[in-house]
């Protein structure tokens, strides 16, 4: 432990001296820094801290422009709550940063203005922090979307003529046309996202964006800029005769087949480049993109023999984990409808839902073994899940200290009909595997408890975002839907 | 002297810099080791009794920058939960430092490689930078503001949302 000697020693006169220039040269010497140790720096921040320090000075703005247009990605940046809420009205959406428990509201660059509706949105993704968007094809290309429309005179409105025919969706026919508000297809028609590799990638060609839609959740994948959604809908590995017992096909009924085909959670795995995805049936299926526009390869993984049973089904996800395996992650809940008397929100009776997370199961999918098998897991380790309305985020505590380990951060996620409802409470939590409960989520509790509605957020368009994206960006918002309006107004 | 550095590791050769201003140095070469720029230079058989001349590093942050190698190169292999710990609380200690020295060793680590340090500077940096407005900033890092206000207002315009950290809108209803 030897300690450092300094010889020469010059006269204190001198190095007085010294020091006082040093420090008058060091007294502006941080608009100075170099930028890429100011880089550096920024890594290693919140991305509000980073957009902030932009406006310290011209050099520091300098270096955040280079900084957003490099991308650089940052690692450390810890997921974020993306919600909508009524105060922040539909031009913004608010962001809750659970490590710093701050909220922002983030407001769309464009904001949808009411006679638009989704058809500005679905035109691309937009980019809070850059305003860069994905140009992704408009809603109006993806197969079952026949017509875009203006509603009847008067009224503000652009409808969806939307393909409801089970059969035969590649013919029109008018009979099954229904029509579906800008306003409800913003947050209906797309269900699912998951991109592969960043769509600001110099090789624009990696990035593909697999997409579920609606109405019978379907595939269909595009590359920014492309024209057209392309649907996966007729690939043979995903004909349903496939995966079914073939006997006993005749006796569902026809929606109870397209209910069983629907595709539940889409997920790309970094490690190999494959999306993975899971169908309403429990077969798991990759599905190669990479190997140009024409030709997607499409193979079954696990094959599933769960039995069919009616009543609701819970949500599954499928998420990778940093080292590439596969989870399947089935969020068991209790749901409950309840006839609420008239109150100030609304005048007469009303429906409303209440969801609560009763159980989170957990099982690994062996990707990597012939055959695949499914092994269910009793924790995650030193991983923390989060589980969100479109994606399921798996990540390690250990890059994130302020997570906690074998933890699932739950946000709400209820679907279908439940999604139209006013809710009694909002399901958003911690579940942990040890004790198997359910516990607070800090600060942010607060803002799903109220039971009235109308006054607060709506917050059923929850995602989980990974902050990094905002300055990769085009991912976030792919994932984000739009800040809703108040449900109880007008559906 | 230095020429006999080739077994390396048992060494207790020591090696001599000059800082910018003409202060002279000395630190076990395990310690001038931890820097990049300096490990080039010994195993070029740069160090000699005149001790490397660093153009660019004044000899204030020069003095910490050896005692951070000095003190990390004794401990650098083998080490116990204890003495991690005791790294941890000296580097937490020393890294204490006003903005210029931490800005002197900012750029001097970088330049002189050496890693940790480097790490660690740029960590203070953040953390000092972290939930701060623009105008907290300035005072923090003594920087002069040198937008227009028309710049001013159009850069927190373009980028609003971060400016305003609210509480969770619920209480405000």
């Amino acid at each position: 432990m030897g300690s450092a000697v300094s010889k020469g020693k010059k006269s204190a006169e001198q190095s007085e001296a010294s020091a006082a220039v040093a420090a008058a040269a060091a007294r502006d010497c941080w608009s100075g820094l170099q930028e890429d140790l100011l880089h550096t720096v920024m890594e290693l921040m919140d991305v509000p801290d980073v957009v902030r320090s932009s406006a310290v000075c011209s050099a520091w703005r300098a270096a955040f422009v280079a900084f957003r247009r490099l991308r650089v990605p940052t690692p450390k940046q810890p997921p974020c709550l993306l919600y909508a809420c009524d105060a922040y009205g539909p031009g913004a959406a608010a962001l809750y940063s659970p490590s710093t428990a701050a909220t922002f509201r983030v407001p769309f660059l464009d904001p949808p203005l009411p006679r638009r509706g989704v058809a500005g949105s679905a035109h691309g993704s937009r980019a809070p922090s850059t305003g860069a968007r994905a140009a992704l094809p408009p809603i109006t290309t993806l197969q079952r979307v026949r017509s875009r429309e203006m509603t009847r005179a008067g009224d503000s409105g652009v409808a969806y003529g939307v393909d409801f025919d089970l059969d035969s969706p590649t013919v029109s026919d008018s009979a099954h046309i229904q029509y579906i508000t800008a306003k409800r297809a913003r947050d209906w028609m797309f269900r699912w996202v998951a991109v592969s590799g960043s769509p600001s990638s110099a090789a624009g060609g990696e990035c593909v964006v697999l997409l579920v839609h609606m109405p019978f959740a379907e595939l269909s994948f595009a590359r920014p800029g492309d024209a057209r959604w392309t649907s996966l809908t007729g690939l043979p590995e995903f004909s349903f005769a496939r995966t079914g017992n073939t006997l006993w096909t005749p006796l569902f009924s026809l929606s109870e087949l397209q209910r069983r085909q629907k595709w539940l959670s889409v997920v790309h795995n970094h490690t190999n480049g494959l999306f993975y995805l899971l169908r309403c049936c429990g077969s798991v299926f990759s599905l190669d993109l990479t190997s140009g526009p024409s030709s997607p390869v499409a193979r079954t993984v696990l094959h599933s023999q769960r039995r069919y049973s009616s009543g609701p089904k819970p949500p599954e996800y499928l998420a990778v984990t940093p080292r590439g395996e596969l989870l399947q992650v089935t969020r068991r809940w209790h749901k409950s409808t309840i006839i609420a008397p008239a109150d100030a929100s609304n005048d007469r009776a009303h429906l409303k839902h209440g969801v609560f997370t009763t159980g989170v199961e957990l099982a690994k999918i062996c990707i990597d073994r012939r055959p695949t098998v499914s092994v269910s897991l009793t924790g995650l380790g030193d991983h923390a899940l989060f589980l969100g309305h479109s994606s399921a985020v798996c990540l390690p505590t250990k890059d994130f200290p302020m997570f906690r380990p074998n933890c699932a951060y739950l946000t709400d996620d209820v679907d279908g009909d439940l999604l139209q409802l006013p809710a009694m409470r909002r399901d958003v939590g911690i579940w942990d595997f040890e004790s198997g409960s359910l516990q607070k989520l800090g600060d942010v509790w607060p803002l799903h408890r109220r039971g009235d509605d109308r006054c607060l957020l709506v917050l059923l368009g929850t995602v989980l975002v990974r902050l990094a994206e905002l300055l990769k960006v085009e991912q976030v918002q792919v994932h984000a839907p739009l800040p809703r309006d108040d449900l109880g107004a007008d559906w | 002297m230095a020429a006999a550095t080739d077994d390396a590791g048992d060494s207790n050769e020591m090696i001599r810099v000059v800082s910018s201003d003409g202060e002279h140095f000395e630190m076990p070469e395990a310690a001038a080791n931890l820097s990049l720029v300096l490990r080039h230079m010994i195993e070029d058989d740069c160090a000699d009794a005149a001790g490397i001349p660093l153009a660019v590093v004044a000899a204030k942050p020069l003095a910490k920058i050896v005692d951070y190698c000095t003190k990390h190169a004794a401990k650098s292999s083998g080490l116990t939960i204890e003495e991690a710990e005791e790294l941890k609380r000296f580097d937490a200690e020393f890294i204490e430092v006003d903005t210029d020295m931490l800005y002197d060793l900012l750029v001097a680590a970088d330049f002189m490689g050496v890693e940790g340090l480097s790490k660690l500077a740029v960590q203070r940096t953040a953390d000092l930078i972290k939930g701060k407005t623009p105008e907290q900033n300035r005072e923090t890092f003594g920087i002069v503001n040198d937008f227009t206000p028309e710049e001013e207002e159009e850069i927190c315009k373009e980028n609003e949302w971060a400016f305003q950290i609210t509480k969770p809108p619920s209480r405000l209803c």
